[in-house]
């Protein structure tokens, strides 16, 4: 592996990083537009570069099995997916957030099936909120990079305990290639030491994993596995800075705010698309628009309380997404509104947008339009979902 | 040999968060209650018709049967009464008995 | 008698610990006999997986912990999958001396664990995999798995007035293993523990995976006498429908080749679930049987006869 100033695709960021993360046990199942990452650990793998079993695993679902069976023992773990395989091993995404297990997997956001589509969008990920995972989005290859890193140190610390899902848009990122700053592994073996587990199954301590928890003492574990979560966004504040200190770069934690301060109108996005709207802003701004646009990095645990501080200002907001929760708006939408609640009368209003689904380009003059609407009318008064350049019109 | 005590320690469910393992994960092998009260019969073992043969210790789904310092015990805190020793039992040293209420 | 307990205990070469103890099976449970004996022979250091099913559910009751070793419940589909990932563990952590084994009913084994399970063998994981067959998905109540018997009467497979049970045979679920080359697997039933302890055993010597059907009477779903495990464990191999049999380095063998079987029907009429049979359905699945042990003894032959160069390619793992 080089380190240093490299010229690569998204997908060998995050395999680079996954790679300096030394992880012991590496499940390998290919799908678009994951595959580069496994093919380039496999290459490593291959000629001796990094040490670790690695699984040719026969399905997703046996990919995160296998990762809880290593982890359980105490090894660092690692593996990636996207779309029909992110649902495939939907149930073990469960079982391993409710098991506390310490697993990294980058999910390489694509669209889901049907129709078939293997381009990005984000209906993947989004589909799977509810697993427990932590779930991270990156925007460009470095951070793919940084956060695959980060990921790491935040699900094994003991206060989270919770496995980690960085997304990267598929072929958006995961395709492109950017100038990426890739570690020594003293460097990131310096700021992510072997893994020291919460729990393990130990010869001299035997312990029995996954067990029953029936109506009396559920709840308790439920309890522990929500907070757990939740601790995860002041602990990735925390691994942040470490990796500042270490690398000289830092990401900023749950959000990425761009000319929110003293915006009228906002609009929130995931992942890559936030390049966009940020040349989209710039340019509304140099016209003397009130916009900015807000990027979550993280969305599980979802940072309510920031999203209320950066948010309060604003006038209106739009939520802009790669998906549609089918029979009513935006996944992500209704999060935000839910969100921003509390802020009562004083709420900016709310609007829903879905763009980009089966990897759809969306032309810059209609992320224009999306601000342009919400300066002129302010949140949405229903749920309907607007539907950025959907490429048909009704008659 | 040192014998093996099989421990059974009644336990009571937490009141206090804090109280509950972190996470569903907790050390093997700790049992906070026996299957007595589950039994219909019990058996009743005649020592002098033992040969040692060891059937009904092999076949005990319940490991209530243990060799305890060259003797057959059953362990009555464990027995569910199935019946599986004395039906094994070909010398018909195991009897089961009406378990009395 | 103090001395032949004795002798005979250390022949049998298990100790007094029991690391599977305090479950809540049924009474008389077959499947429990078959996980404390070969985690008995297997000794403390294992690390055992369990997918939901009765065995599972009977031992991880919190705060009842029946496993006094290492163990961990899988999702249904995911035992093999999860002891692959063991096993990688134990080779990246360095650790020696320990067997990764699971444990997998037939409906976990057969159905919903098949791929996981294909794949585990396919990698030449050193996993030891013992399927306690009870022939139906019991921890749900008894409902029809591919490895019910025809003619079994199931919840999902009733005799009714039209249909008569399971109208398919079991799967030759040995006969999918064996054709994965896999270095070692073998039958084996509750009924002749000793057969088994001496399999687990072989099983545990294997550098790579294992694979063990062990037949486990359950009277519970089986309707039959609540002590009859042992008994029915017996028969079934007696009368010729559990054959005992092995497949190591690419050749069959069969453990015991009686010159004449017991009758089929003294083990059908102890089982509830075979009452509805009428002599027709006794006398197909007597055919069935014999047709079976035609191929069986030929293929054992085949094993006996053959130099070392007829063998069929077992599986090539480069370490």
């Amino acid at each position: 592996m080089k380190t240093g100033l490299q010229f690569l695709a998204g997908n060998e960021a995050v395999a680079a990083g996954a790679a300096l993360a030394r992880p012991q046990v590496v499940a390998v199942y290919p799908i678009t537009p994951q595959t580069t990452i496994v093919e380039r650990l496999a290459d490593w793998h291959a000629n001796g570069e990094l040490q670790c079993e690695f699984l040719h695993v026969e399905s997703e679902h046996s990919a995160l099995s296998a990762a809880m069976g290593a982890s359980a023992l105490g090894a660092r773990t690692f593996t990636a997916t996207s779309s029909q395989g992110l649902l495939y091993m939907c149930e073990c995404l469960h079982y391993a957030a409710g098991g506390r297990f310490p697993i990294v997997m980058v999910n390489a956001n694509r669209a889901l099936a049907l129709p078939w589509n293997i381009y990005g969008d984000q209906r993947d990920s989004l589909s799977q909120l509810e697993s427990g995972w932590i779930q991270l989005y990156a925007s460009n290859a470095q951070e793919a990079l940084d956060l695959t890193l980060q990921a790491f140190r935040l699900a094994e610390d003991p206060r989270v305990a919770t496995p980690v899902m960085l997304n990267v848009d598929g072929f958006a990122l995961t395709h492109t290639y950017e100038p990426v700053q890739v570690p020594e592994p003293a460097q990131a073996g310096a700021f992510l030491p072997a893994f020291k587990p919460a729990f393990r199954m130990d010869l001299d301590a035997p312990l029995s994993l996954g067990f029953s928890a029936g109506p009396r003492d559920n709840t308790a574990f439920k309890i522990a596995q929500h907070r757990g979560c939740l601790a995860a966004e002041s602990v990735l504040d925390e691994v942040d800075a470490e990796f500042a200190r270490h690398f000289g770069r830092s990401w900023g934690g749950a959000l990425e705010p761009w000319h929110v301060d003293g915006a009228e109108a906002v609009v929130v996005t995931l992942g890559s698309l936030s390049g966009e709207l940020r040349g989209v802003v710039d340019a509304l701004r140099a016209e003397g628009l009130k916009v900015g646009s807000l990027r979550l990095r993280l969305l599980r645990p979802f940072p309510a309380e920031a999203l209320r501080r950066a948010l309060a200002g604003a006038r209106a907001v739009g939520v802009l997404e790669k998906n549609v929760s089918v029979g009513f708006e935006g996944t992500v939408c209704s999060q935000v509104r839910a969100a921003l609640h509390p802020l009562g009368a004083a709420a900016p209003g709310v609007a829903g947008f879905t763009g980009g689904l089966g990897g759809r380009d969306i032309p810059a003059a209609e992320l224009e339009a999306v601000f342009l609407g919400l300066l002129a009318h302010g949140g949405t008064h229903d749920n309907a979902v607007g539907w950025v350049d959907p490429g048909v019109r009704d008659a | 040999m040192p014998e093996s005590r099989i421990v059974i320690v009644p336990w009571q469910a937490p009141e206090l968060l804090e109280d509950y393992p972190a996470w569903p994960h907790t050390p093997s092998g700790r049992l906070v209650e026996g299957h007595a009260a589950w039994r219909l019969q019990r058996p009743q073992l005649d020592p002098s018709l033992c040969t040692g043969c060891l059937q009904c210790y092999l076949l005990c789904p319940d490991a209530a049967l243990a060799v305890v310092a060259g003797a057959l015990e059953i362990d009555l805190r464990l027995c569910k009464g199935c019946g599986v020793c004395a039906k094994e039992c070909r010398q018909s040293a195991i009897q089961m008995a009406p378990e009395r209420s | 008698m103090p001395e032949a307990l004795s002798k005979n205990l250390s022949r049998l070469g298990l100790g007094p610990e029991e690391p599977f103890v305090g479950h809540k099976a049924c009474a008389g449970c077959g499947g429990t006999v078959a996980l404390r004996l070969a985690l008995k022979a297997l000794g403390p250091r294992v690390f055992v997986g369990v997918p939901a099913g009765c065995m599972s559910a009977v031992a991880f009751l919190y705060p009842q912990m029946a496993f006094g070793v290492n163990a961990m419940i899988s999702t249904f589909a995911g035992t093999a999958s999860l002891l692959s990932g063991m096993a990688a563990a134990v080779k990246a952590l360095g650790i020696r001396d320990a067997h990764v084994v699971g444990f997998a009913g037939d409906g976990g084994t057969a159905d919903i664990g098949i791929q996981a399970l294909s794949g585990a063998i396919d990698r030449g994981d050193r996993i030891i995999y013992i399927c306690y067959d009870n022939e139906a998905y019991m921890n749900t109540g008894v409902q029809k798995s591919g490895l019910t018997p025809l003619g079994a009467s199931t919840t999902t497979s009733p005799a009714g007035s039209v249909l008569k049970g399971a109208t398919a045979s079991k799967k030759d679920f040995f006969g999918i293993i064996a054709a994965h080359g896999i270095p070692y697997a073998a039958t084996a039933s509750i009924g002749y523990p000793h057969d088994y302890l001496r399999k687990v055993r072989k099983a545990a010597a294997v550098d790579g995976p294992s694979y063990i059907q062990v037949l486990a009477p359950c009277p519970t779903g089986w309707g039959s006498a609540i002590d009859s495990a042992g008994e029915l464990g017996r028969l079934a191999v007696d009368c010729g429908l559990w054959p005992l049999r092995e497949y190591e380095g690419g050749v069959h063998r069969l453990n015991r080749d009686p010159a004449r079987f017991s009758p089929l029907a003294g083990y059908l009429a102890q089982q509830a679930r075979f009452k509805h049979l009428d002599a027709g359905m006794v006398s197909r699945l007597e055919q069935q049987r014999d047709e079976k042990w035609k191929a069986l003894r030929q293929w054992a032959e085949f094993g006996k006869q053959a130099k070392p160069e007829d063998l069929p390619i077992t599986k090539e793992v480069v370490p």
